[in-house]
């Protein structure tokens, strides 16, 4: 559950761009975040404690439990048939789409600006036994960590990868220049020539006085104005 | 309408005895003559101007304001503050100046006081003003990206307007074109210039303002 409505709670479990048109069952437009991180941690947790206590007790023979990992790696999307139903059977489902949500968020949004909050978690996960023990969960988890870093060295994903994000990154430019001309009240093209937008400055609470020469402005907030 | 605009609003009319001063915003898109019936309105019923007249585009870049103008007409008597406002447009470029003889940095600063004044007029529009007087130049094509988004926020806002059909006296006019254009709202041809057309603007004003 990335994001959450505040209004009526909806969730939105691919963390994607669904929500910047607001939430379909209510029309709200404010969200809840729930950091991936946090989530991505208790989870691992929680399967670090399950496993430790189940390699305790039966799991050693338990060898299709061992194999069945890897498909699992490949992330929800590529999974094979019987890769769901296993993680079904062992984990919350919410846990794989915040993963695919995570993922996404990762490559649309932060992969160019914030690559090391990515890398960090990864770094705590990577040296964990975990990785070679039965845990789907971690094995999972360490997936969608490791594929933004994995990149480099793996040819086969590269080409994939390019060019997904070459489409994700064109798509989400044309989406932030959407947005930007839907929300942006004056655009200065350059000193003397602006163009404005005359709904977004009739709904905007403060009034704009004063544009300087550098590009920024000078508002008045309501209560002064109203105070006059 | 914002609250704080409508809560003195309700105030004031708690308060106030016999007729209420009605604020009437005059509003249209760049050299439709806003201006120039302001004046007409404010000289014939006052004695005064409101502010300077120009061919050039954007000579009102600050909204002004003439108060208490007691308009009477077939026994019917508003009183109003006409607010005089920069015209609305979505483009403001300095070398529209440039064509007009001015210097470029002249240019330059008249497109940014307009664009101040574009932020200001839709502000009055959000707060201030209790009807609309749209002034548009009959010469010119009234099916505009600024006409139809201004007219829609002021039906929005339910208050009460008039289309007013400035110019007539030019060649092109065309009283029938914005007729067209806005068939929902009356409209009152007139030129404000040659004040053609005046009696029935105040009668028209009583009657929607009154």
């Amino acid at each position: 559950m990335p994001h959450q409505c505040t209004e009526c709670g909806h969730t939105f479990p691919d963390g994607s761009k669904e929500m910047l048109s607001g939430c379909p069952d209510c029309g709200g437009n404010k969200f809840k975040f729930e950091p991936a991180a946090d989530a991505r941690e208790a989870s691992a947790a929680r399967s670090a404690d399950e496993r430790t206590d189940a390699a305790a007790t039966d799991h050693p023979p338990d060898d299709p439990a061992a194999t069945q990992p890897p498909p699992a790696t490949d992330g929800p999307n590529d999974a094979p048939p019987d890769g769901p139903p296993t993680t079904d059977s062992d984990a919350p489902a919410a846990v794989e789409t915040e993963d695919g949500a995570q993922a996404n968020a990762r490559r649309d949004v932060a992969s160019s600006d914030d690559p090391a909050v990515g890398a960090a978690p990864n770094s705590e996960h990577t040296p964990a036994s975990d990785d070679s023990a039965t845990s789907d969960d971690s094995a999972t988890l360490s997936a969608g960590e490791t594929d933004p870093s994995a990149d480099p060295t793996d040819p086969a994903d590269d080409g994939d990868a390019s060019d997904a994000d070459g489409a994700d990154d064109a798509e989400m430019a044309a989406l932030r220049q959407e947005l930007d001309d839907q929300f942006e009240s004056i655009k200065i093209l350059e000193p003397g020539q602006y163009e404005l937008n005359l709904m977004e400055l009739y709904n905007r609470e403060e009034y704009i006085i004063a544009l300087q020469e550098d590009g920024q402005y000078v508002i008045d907030v309501p209560g002064s104005w109203h105070g006059e | 309408m914002g609250l704080f605009a409508g809560l003195r609003k309700s105030i004031s009319n708690l308060f106030s005895s016999g007729q209420q001063q009605q604020r009437i915003g005059i509003y249209g898109p760049p050299n439709a003559g806003k201006t120039t019936l302001a004046n007409r309105i404010a000289r014939d019923w006052t004695g005064d101007a409101v502010g300077p007249e120009s061919h050039i585009p954007h000579e009102t870049r600050r909204a002004r304001r003439k108060e208490d103008i007691e308009i009477e007409r077939n026994g019917k008597s508003v009183n109003i503050d006409i607010v005089d406002t920069p015209g609305v447009a979505t483009k403001v470029d300095y070398e529209e100046f440039i064509e007009h003889d001015m210097e470029k940095d002249d240019a330059v600063r008249r497109s940014r006081e307009a664009t101040e004044g574009v932020a200001e007029a839709m502000h009055w529009l959000r707060e201030d003003v209790d009807g609309v007087i749209y002034v548009l130049d009959s010469a010119e094509d009234p099916f505009t990206q600024v006409n139809t988004m201004l007219v829609g926020i002021i039906e929005s806002q339910d208050l009460p307007v008039l289309i007013f059909a400035n110019k007539i006296d030019l060649e092109d006019a065309s009283i029938q074109r914005i007729k067209n254009a806005f068939p929902q709202h009356e409209t009152v041809p007139l030129s404000a210039l040659e004040g053609e057309n005046m009696d029935e603007v105040y009668e028209k004003i009583a009657e929607y303002f009154g």
